[in-house]
């Protein structure tokens, strides 16, 4: 597998866009119109995120004074407690909200789809991986997870419910590889 | 609110700042040659050196150790070997220390210890310290004790490359009963070592059997939890064979042991002495566990440089070799801090951890900090 491949895979997990995708279910007294907004604020808000996490990475591993080997066992540990989180609840840790571009900045952007798992995914592959690639994968998982945000199904719940445990346990995999990698790290 | 405090959580475990402190290749040396003059002004007249030392309570701590005095002694030679002649009467002193205590068999020749037993670590390391004597001096006054002492180690040898840990004088052999993790380290480096300073004889031929049990076998046959055992003695070996050269497994097995060792630095580089440290990382490690490391990352980053199959982890392994050099850098007592201590004379150019130090504290960090003044050197060119 290509390492951009391998990074798309690791922010369909961390950033789980069918767990998004229920959430998004859930806001309340949605129009179209409002859920477009949310979407798109959350796209917006999530893309200042990610640019920062990735384009920064060395200068965040600076700014905490900790090398790239030892933040994948912390970004392996965040990853594995969201996992965790995924496959029990089949869903992200967000509560309901109340829908338009409110919404769209939190719960939507922050922690939906720039979650902790997806941020600590994107500092840690930045430093190690390329910041370009890391940077390039993460948009193209939240620009899926925007659509499936906005299209909201109101259908198909069991089938996104089960998709977002699956990629919850993927996450957990993908989380103790990276922790171990970390360990094992010089 | 549960995010924050996971970050808060995370800062203070796994995220803890690692700190290195600057050191340069010559403040490096001079640590080293501090550590030695600990070690000549400690020294008993009869070549023995001060064991343990309790700071706190300005006292000694009874015991001695065979291995441990045999380290110390060749630790003082790699000093010598590097330049600094200056070490090298204490140095003879405690190698006199050692030939007092021979017990010889048989065409061969083994360090007893106080016990009267007769143990592989001792006779392996002052092997070692002989090699190193002789690259120090060019003298070859001893080496046909050096042979006899490598004829022991090859009668400890298993068939599958490890080493017995002790010879049992009434049943006039090896004792079976027990191996050692830290003896077929230290007599695997001590046998890369003759086979340089005596090529042709076949001492590679022991060395490489036991190279591969290190590198295939070691930790499964020795039950290790977390493969790989932190072996300095075997980096050192895997170094001096690089040129021979190194097989696949044992390329593999010194990548394994670079990732061991730079984890084990990253994590003690993220220690301090405050009370939150403590609670989430454990005390500070003493001077002779971070010396151990420096050792091994120096032996390994002259073995990346050597064989191309491990030159990616160079600079790696530089950084976290460096990073251990600063530490002990810091941490080492220097005359003004000893002068504040009960005991300045004791205290001066060691490395107490809770208010102890023991004679390998100085061993290990003598020789970490001696290798790494190459590291540091090269780190500081610019590329």
């Amino acid at each position: 597998m290509s390492t951009f491949a391998f990074l798309l895979v690791t922010f369909l997990a961390a950033v789980n866009p069918p767990a998004i995708a229920l959430a998004a279910a859930g806001f309340d007294g949605e129009t179209r119109r409002g859920r477009a907004l949310a979407a798109g604020g959350g796209v917006a808000v999530a893309l200042a995120l990610y640019l920062a996490a990735a384009l920064g990475a060395e200068t965040w591993l600076e700014a905490l004074d900790v090398a790239p080997e030892t933040f994948r066992l912390a970004a392996g540990l965040v990853m594995v407690v969201a996992g965790g989180y995924a496959v029990w609840r089949g869903r992200v840790a967000a509560g309901a909200g109340e829908g338009g571009w409110l919404a769209g900045i939190s719960p939507l952007g922050v922690p939906l789809l720039a979650s902790p798992a997806g941020l600590v995914a994107a500092i840690s592959h930045g430093a190690d991986d390329g910041e370009g690639k890391t940077l390039a994968a993460a948009l193209v998982v939240i620009a899926l997870a925007g659509v499936l945000a906005f299209l909201a199904p109101r259908r198909g719940g069991a089938a996104l419910d089960a998709a977002a445990r699956l990629l919850g346990a993927l996450l957990i995999v993908l989380a103790a590889g990276l922790a171990v990698d970390g360990v094992r790290a010089v | 609110m549960i995010w924050a405090a996971g970050a808060v959580l995370l800062r203070a475990w796994l995220l803890s700042p690692e700190v290195c402190p600057q050191v340069s290749a010559g403040e490096a040396v001079a640590d080293a040659r501090a550590a030695a003059a600990w070690m000549a002004r400690v020294q008993e007249p009869d070549g023995s050196y001060l064991y343990e030392f309790d700071l706190d309570k300005n006292e000694q701590v009874p015991g001695y150790n065979a291995v441990r005095h045999a380290g110390v002694t060749m630790a003082l030679y790699q000093l010598a070997a590097a330049g600094e002649a200056s070490s090298l009467p204490a140095a003879d002193r405690g190698l006199a220390w050692m030939r007092a205590r021979l017990y010889e068999h048989d065409g061969w020749a083994a360090i007893r210890d106080d016990a009267g037993g007769v143990e592989t670590g001792g006779s392996a390391l002052l092997l070692a310290g002989l090699a190193q004597r002789r690259l120090a001096t060019g003298d070859t006054a001893y080496d046909d004790f050096m042979r006899q002492v490598g004829r022991f180690l090859v009668v400890m040898q298993q068939d599958d490359g490890s080493f017995l840990l002790n010879y049992d004088i009434h049943a006039g052999a090896p004792d079976p009963s027990e191996r050692s993790k830290y003896a077929t380290g230290e007599a695997f480096w001590s046998l890369t070592l003759m086979h340089r300073a005596f090529p042709g004889e076949g001492w590679d031929v022991a060395a490489r059997r036991t190279a591969d049990y290190l590198s295939l076998r070691r930790d499964t046959v020795e039950g290790q939890n977390f493969p790989p055992w932190a072996d300095q003695w075997a980096a050192y070996g895997l170094a001096e064979m690089a040129d021979w050269p190194l097989d696949d497994a044992n390329v593999a097995y010194a990548r394994a042991l670079a990732e061991r060792f730079g984890f084990l630095v990253r994590v003690e580089s993220q220690r301090t002495d405050g009370v939150l440290s403590k609670l989430f990382h454990g005390r500070r490690s003493r001077g002779a566990g971070m010396g151990t490391w420096s050792e091994a990352l120096d032996s390994l980053w002259r073995l990346s440089g050597a064989d191309p199959r491990l030159a990616d982890l160079r600079d790696e392994i530089g950084e976290r070799a460096a990073c251990a050099a600063g530490m002990l850098h810091e941490r080492q007592l220097s005359a003004e801090d000893a002068a504040d201590t009960k005991n300045p004379p004791v205290a001066e150019g060691a490395w107490f951890t809770e208010g102890l130090t023991r004679m390998d504290d100085q061993q290990h960090s003598l020789s970490g900090l001696l290798r790494s003044a190459a590291i540091l050197d090269e780190r500081k060119r610019p590329r």
